[in-house]
């Protein structure tokens, strides 16, 4: 084994591959003074780095990590909401089809009103139940997209441009 | 059971399977990140982000891959990198060495005397980030070459040279007393 040998399995021991320096190295570095010189300490550090003792956990370590990951759990439930509503304010297709289901529903309960009024008041309460969800979506919709006036801003740039 | 059955049942929300993972990975992480950052409090910062990150993407760890420590420790990297951005690289390298290296450390084991150990921890917080994270990756935490190279995104053979170069500014910073580099 020459020096240069030498040089490339060291390199590969301090680097963790293998466990312990084979045979014809220790011979080598036993027999070379330029080898032993530059290498011999060279793997002993790198052995006494294995020992070198863990660092004790901080105290309370554990709660703290099981709240944070509680709180962020909670923060991306929040932000999965937002995300939600923000794609429905986002989106103008969305937002249309909401505006017509909700001008369908309150026609509905004005023709239910008006055409029979002899209609169970059960359906009429389903209705009005039904269109009043729609309109807090689409409010909350509106609200989430920045607020009703950046909203009406949007719509009145759209115009004039 | 192996880690990477373990992360397959957290992938499918088995809590006390992460919880496992969990006690397994917290020690070397809180360990890898302090030698890193080189401070208690972010290297805790760091090793929970690392836990709650690796939580939150569980299902995204792949054994095809890689093992589960390489993937663990890539996240752990990232968010020391994270760290450092946040703090600047210089302040990192001057507050570096004001703990005292092994005032809080579990009791010794074996190997070379207390001495020793105090003297290689303190010149091991010498060393750039560059040498000091794929030394403490290979020798510390018992990562191959290719693991770590897989963890630094560096080629096999850097490894093996930064790992060589850091043990010989080891050796150099412990036989001169020398003062810290900024390499």
């Amino acid at each position: 084994m020459n020096c240069g040998e030498v040089n490339r399995i060291v390199q590969s021991l301090l680097a963790g591959e293998g466990a312990d320096p084979p045979p014809e190295l220790v011979e080598h570095l036993r027999d070379c003074q330029v080898c032993e010189g530059c290498f011999a300490t060279l793997l002993t550090i790198a052995s006494n780095l294995k020992h070198l003792p863990d660092r004790k956990l901080p105290e309370g370590f554990d709660a703290r990590f099981w709240h944070r990951l509680a709180q962020r759990a909670q923060k991306e439930r929040k932000k999965a909401w937002q995300s939600l509503m923000f794609s429905i304010a986002a989106n103008d297709e969305v937002r249309w089809v909401l505006m017509l289901l909700l001008s369908v529903g309150s026609v509905a309960v004005t023709l239910g009103d008006s055409v029979a009024p002899s209609r169970p008041p059960l359906l009429i309460s389903a209705a009005n139940i039904f269109v009043t969800a729609v309109a807090l979506l689409l409010a909350a919709a509106f609200v989430h997209a920045g607020s009703y006036s950046d909203v009406i801003v949007r719509i009145f740039r759209r115009k004039t441009r | 059971m192996t880690d990477e059955q373990l992360a397959e049942m957290a992938a499918t929300g088995d809590q006390e399977a992460f919880a496992s993972l969990y006690g397994r990975y917290k020690q070397a992480l809180f360990n890898f990140a302090w030698r890193v950052v080189g401070e208690a409090g972010l290297a805790e910062d760091a090793a929970q982000e690392s836990l709650v990150a690796a939580f939150r993407h569980i299902k995204c760890f792949d054994p095809a891959k890689g093992s589960f420590k390489t993937w663990m420790f890539t996240i752990a990297h990232n968010e020391c990198r994270h760290s450092f951005r946040l703090r600047g690289w210089w302040s990192y390298s001057e507050n570096s060495g004001n703990e005292s290296a092994g005032a809080k450390a579990i009791a010794p084991d074996s190997g070379c005397s207390l001495d020793e150990k105090l003297d290689l921890e303190r010149a091991l917080k010498q060393l750039s980030a560059k040498y000091r994270v794929p030394l403490i990756l290979t020798r510390l935490h018992g990562l191959s070459t290719r693991e770590c190279a897989e963890v630094l995104k560096i080629s096999e053979d850097n490894v093996k040279q930064r790992v060589f170069r850091a043990i010989h500014r080891l050796q150099e910073i412990i036989s001169t007393g020398d003062k810290p580099n900024r390499e």
